[in-house]
């Protein structure tokens, strides 16, 4: 079984750890967790080509603050980078923070995810899209578990 | 008696006059009393220095005064409380002093390291092999049975990305993989936050659990042993690395099978584990 790393980043508070929680153990916790420094866990996942062992990093901080030890994105195949659709301001340094991941990763597939989704209406999705620089991949909510299993299994297909 | 009012007449009116008189000192004393009480900030003039000097009394004297009756409620409270508070500090003063004593023993051990290495000179070995015949055991003897470091676990993680290539253990342990993520965010952690001058980090202490991790270019060893290890006991696992090595070529590539990752655990197994197992069955036997 092949195995990969896939780190999830983001701004502070946008719910990556909510995602890694509700990929790992189909949970979600309504307490607001501010990750330090990382948390590692693993998953296999199923996909067209074979089955593939996730070992996905959850990583705290500002990226290109340089808050974070670059170290820990050595090694990535693949990057979940997760913006709050409540909270507009963190769709703002999605541009930058792409320009810097292509640079460090340069071969490494990125998916953008705008999680929770479960607190915005069809109507104000239609507006947030407007205000996104970047087109995002996926709409998930880690609340509900929409669309996670889903992200994380088309991202294991990208990188296999 | 009725409550109807007396005719005024001059008597009374006189009357009235004289208790105007006689009682004006009184009325107004009681006039004045009664708006300091109503007045909040009369009372507050008057009371409050009341107030504060008893505050400043019982700042100054509240050992003396009630420091008796505190203490008997502390010690009723306590004393009613005896097994809860055994039952939290118990593990804790447990893990101290397990951690102490672990500690110590390691100390110990180099020392006698130290000293066994300096015994291997010729007159020294006629003294140790006087002990044998008197049948004294050596000092190495006697600590090796108190006190075998046993090397619960071995991974073997690829450099940076934390992915597990091997591992083996002498239990069976969930999730191997999650946990050489952690052991490589912690380290990258360590080496990006605390240490300087390109210097790696080299073990990782856990309770009376430490893990040693022996770097190279590709990829690293985590060896988690229970109990202390000295430092030629870690040399020694460290040549048993560089012969693994020399017949892993396959950790140089970043794309190794699953085949390869089973057979990499094979050799750990076979290489590191099992010994360790005979150790410990040996341990167990000399301590019975």
């Amino acid at each position: 079984m092949r195995s990969k790393k896939i780190i999830l980043t983001g701004s502070f508070g946008v719910g990556k750890t909510s995602l890694f929680n509700q990929f790992i153990y189909q949970e979600f916790s309504d307490k607001y967790l501010t990750t330090i420094g990382a948390k590692v866990n693993s998953k296999t996942v199923v996909t067209e080509k074979g089955d593939v062992a996730l070992l996905v990093w959850d990583i705290a901080g500002e990226i290109t603050q340089h808050k974070v030890p670059e170290a820990y994105f050595l090694g990535t195949s693949g990057i979940v980078y997760v913006v709050d659709l409540t909270r507009p301001h963190t769709f703002t340094a999605v541009n930058s923070d792409m320009a810097f991941l292509k640079k460090i990763l340069p071969d490494t597939a990125i998916v953008i995810v705008g999680n929770k989704k479960d607190l915005v209406s069809d109507e104000q999705l239609v507006e947030l899209a407007q205000k996104m620089p970047i087109v995002w991949d996926y709409i998930t909510s880690a609340k509900t578990g929409e669309n996670v299993e889903k992200m994380f299994t088309h991202l294991a297909l990208r990188i296999f | 008696m009725t409550n109807e009012k007396m005719p005024f007449t001059d008597d009374n009116r006189d009357l009235e006059q004289l208790k105007e008189i006689l009682l004006r000192e009184e009325r107004e004393a009681l006039s004045s009393l009664h708006k300091t009480i109503v007045d909040r900030s009369l009372l507050e003039s008057h009371v409050n220095p009341i107030v504060e000097d008893h505050i400043t009394f019982l700042k100054e004297n509240f050992p003396i005064e009630y420091a008796r009756v505190i203490n008997a409620m502390i010690e009723q409270k306590i004393k009613n409380s005896k097994q809860e508070i055994i039952d939290t500090i118990s593990p804790m003063l447990g893990q101290m002093i397990q951690k102490f004593i672990s500690y110590q023993f390691q100390i110990i051990k180099d020392s006698i390291n130290e000293q066994l290495q300096f015994l291997s000179s010729p007159s020294s070995m006629i003294k140790i092999f006087r002990n044998k015949i008197f049948g004294i055991s050596t000092v190495d003897e006697i600590m090796s049975s108190v006190d075998v470091p046993i090397l619960e676990e071995i991974f073997v993680i690829q450099r940076h990305s934390g992915l597990l290539l091997g591992s083996a253990a002498l239990h069976k342990t969930l999730k191997r993989d999650a946990v050489a993520g952690m052991f490589t965010a912690i380290r990258e952690f360590a080496e990006d936050a605390l240490i300087r001058d390109k210097q790696e980090l080299d073990q990782i202490q856990y309770g009376t659990y430490r893990i040693l991790l022996y770097n190279f270019t590709y990829c690293y060893f985590a060896l988690a042993f229970k109990g202390s290890i000295s430092i030629q006991e870690s040399n020694a696992h460290f040549d048993k690395i560089i012969d693994f090595l020399q017949n892993a070529n396959m950790l140089h590539r970043t794309n190794i099978t699953s085949k390869e990752q089973e057979d990499l655990s094979e050799q750990l197994e076979l290489l590191f584990i099992a010994p360790e197992r005979i150790k410990r069955q040996a341990v167990s036997y000399k301590q019975s």
